[in-house]
């Protein structure tokens, strides 16, 4: 009998005893109680902002693509550096040419294979990225792996997110009830920067992955 | 460095004699209680989440069997090969037959207890395998050649100090006990293994039945490194770590953090269902996920202990608990420490190795009131109890005592003057009742005045 078996019919001859732990509700009623608040989107907003000054993220705001670009380019330049690399998708598009406009030079990972793509992005200390959708409840960045390059969302020292305001979910009950089943079975989450408390519980930001997280919130 | 959950004692008077481990470990413990319990209160519904959190996993616990082989399909469904392990030895056999079939020579880990658990670091490396912790804490212990003291924070017990000095002769680097230094010296020694790794090892912090995925949470980016970069990603996972399904996962993504760390969310969720390599040409060609039993479905057979499995080693048990505070995590002798640990320990390592772990506790209630899963460890710690002493594995000095006890019990006249002796005794002394060991720190209270006897029979004519 191969482990499999052995290890399924040790756990049936286990269940064998019913439980005797006292009677509880089903999870299922128990989460309708946790149902998804509704949030305006000022309301959104303005969690999300707070939540991300409370994780060590910092927040900006743009209301159009020309801003945010100026906005970026200045944040890029502070790292410092004069090229960035970047996800796909269509925020980032939307930036790209103002950004090379004011002499920031972006780098598509999807140009590089292999050993060559992963040296890049980890050369280069800033990535501009965006996410699908985000969380307000935590500040939270949803990044389904769909086939996209995720390097810049965590190779780089200072990463700079871009988030559209009409794509913030209240909490993590909404977001997995609106993202596609497929899209969320490969999925990163992430919640400020980088850091550890393992000397003398003492917080650090930018242990492995970046020292610096930027939601830029596009108001459009 | 090999401890054995036998040798317990030893460890904690050695613990209880080293001041500097236990400052660390009282500083950091407070501050880990005082971060979550920021949170909890701001938190609506921490109650609700608890109570969601434990009929989740019951659910899932009570069909384990079925439950286990639909997260099977559904890795199947995903792309990933699923492997069971029956114990540590055929965990590791099947991680090394892997790494063999793939010519790995190197290994990034994220932390994982599981693989803590089956001992899989020294395994590799003996086999010739580079092996490397990239948890700073992960990393800091194994440079030590220790195993980690705490749940989630494994270097809790050491100080900047020691860590320095670790670096310096480990890694050749300059002596320096900067924090900020400290980590920039670790960052830059990983990052180039990161980028080198022939595969990454992680653990499972929950396993998704219904969609066949592994979610890993962290703060530090190690995992998504270990997950996200090298071709082969192989997750060890306890046959216990399942969660049914994405709808209930956000109590899980809840209850984890702020009870580990006093965050609302860790910084990553990594939540892997499938290899990336050949849609985006970077991450895992290969997902590995190893279910392991190593003892598990043994103690789902008792329908109570069943419930000591829906722990998500969180560690805030360790941190409120009064004893650990004292000892640290050292001491218990195994790698899973502290109140769920002493019930753990004689569950997977037998009556004998575990007889003193249950009884490393003062009962007090702290660690059921805290567990973000309710789990009722004291009553379990008491169970477990009964079960070494039934076992005839606690110590003979106990059973003697016990043995005249239950001899006087039942034999009144020689009882009430035995009880009467020691406080005519008691009273010719002007400080506590000598009893080697213990009073030395601690005062007993006086027994020469009235004893229960006599109040009782005071009482009852009162009350005719």
């Amino acid at each position: 009998m191969d482990s499999r078996q052995q290890i399924l019919d040790s756990i049936r001859r286990a269940l064998k005893t019913p439980s005797h732990l006292p009677d509880e509700a089903a999870p299922e009623t128990l989460s309708r109680a946790l149902a998804v608040p509704a949030l305006g989107i000022e309301e959104k907003i303005a969690l999300f902002r707070n939540e991300m000054k409370a994780v060590a993220g910092e927040y900006i705001e743009a209301a159009s693509a020309e801003e945010a670009a100026e906005k970026i380019a200045a944040l890029v330049r502070e790292v410092p550096a004069e090229e960035a690399s970047v996800s796909a998708g269509p925020l980032v598009d939307a930036v790209s040419a103002a950004l090379t406009a004011k002499g920031i030079r972006l780098v598509k990972p999807e140009s590089l294979e292999g050993d060559a793509r992963k040296n890049t992005v980890a050369r280069i200390p800033a990535g501009i990225v965006e996410t699908p959708c985000a969380v307000a409840d935590t500040a939270t960045l949803a990044i389904p792996l769909d086939g996209r390059s995720m390097q810049p969302y965590f190779l780089p020292e200072v990463v700079i997110a871009l988030v559209s305001a009409k794509n913030l979910l209240a909490n993590h009950f909404e977001l997995f009830q609106r993202m596609p089943p497929e899209e969320r079975k490969n999925l990163l989450l992430i919640t400020g920067p980088s850091r550890t408390a393992d000397i003398e519980k003492i917080l650090i930001l930018g242990a492995h992955g970046p020292r610096r997280l930027v939601a830029c919130l596009m108001r459009d | 460095m090999e401890l054995r959950a036998s040798q317990t004692k030893t460890y904690i008077k050695k613990a209880l004699k080293d001041d500097a481990v236990r400052d660390a470990v009282d500083k950091a413990t407070q501050t880990a209680l005082a971060k979550r319990a920021e949170k909890v209160a701001i938190i609506p519904c921490w109650e609700d989440f608890r109570k969601l959190g434990h009929a989740a996993k019951r659910a899932v616990m009570e069909s384990l069997d079925e439950n286990l082989v639909r997260f099977e399909t559904e890795c199947h469904n995903n792309g990933m090969k699923v492997h069971w392990a029956r114990d540590a030895a055929e965990a590791r056999a099947i991680v090394l037959g892997i790494a063999r079939g793939n010519n790995v020579r190197t290994v990034v880990k994220s932390k994982s207890l599981t693989t803590e658990e089956i001992h899989l670091n020294k395994f590799l490396i003996d086999e010739g395998i580079e092996t490397l912790e990239t948890d700073l804490g992960e990393y800091i212990v194994q440079l030590l050649d220790q195993i980690p003291s705490h749940l989630t924070a494994p270097a809790l017990h050491l100080t900047r100090k020691d860590i320095g000095r670790v670096f310096h002769e480990k890694l050749g680097v300059e002596y320096t006990e900067v924090p900020t230094e400290l980590l920039a010296i670790a960052r830059a020694k990983l990052r180039e293994k990161f980028l080198a790794a022939d595969m990454g090892i992680s653990g499972v912090n929950f396993g998704i039945v219904d969609s066949g995925c592994c979610v890993v949470l962290e703060n530090e980016c190690n995992a998504r490194l270990s997950i996200g970069v090298p071709k082969i990603h192989v997750a060890v996972m306890g046959i216990e770590k399942l969660v049914p399904s994405f709808d209930l996962l956000p109590a899980f993504l809840k209850l984890l953090p702020v009870s580990a760390t006093g965050q609302k969310q860790t910084v990553y969720v990594n939540i892997v269902g499938g290899p990336q390599r050949p849609k985006s040409g970077e991450g895992p060609e290969q997902v590995h996920v190893v279910l392991l039993d190593n003892g598990r479905s043994k103690i789902l057979a008792d329908p109570q202990l069943r419930e000591t499995l829906f722990c998500i080693r969180c560690g805030a048990c360790l941190n409120t608990c009064p004893i650990y505070q004292q000892v640290g995590g050292h001491a218990y002798g195994w790698v899973y420490m502290g109140p769920i640990g002493a019930t753990l320990i004689p569950q997977y390592l037998g009556t004998h190795e575990g007889r003193h772990a249950p009884f490393i506790s003062s009962l007090c209630g702290a660690c059921r009131q805290i567990c973000p899963m309710n789990i009722d460890i004291p009553h379990h710690l008491l169970k477990l109890r009964n079960r070494v002493v039934e076992a005839g594995e606690s110590m003979a000095v106990e059973r003697a005592g016990i043995a005249v006890w239950a001899f006087l019990a039942k034999r009144p006249l020689l009882y009430r003057l035995a009880t009467w002796f020691p406080g005519r005794f008691q009273k010719l002394l002007k400080g506590s009742f000598p009893v080697p060991g213990w009073s030395g720190a601690r005062a007993l209270g006086r027994f020469d005045g009235k004893g229960f006897r006599k109040r009782f029979l005071e009482l009852e004519k009162k009350s005719r």
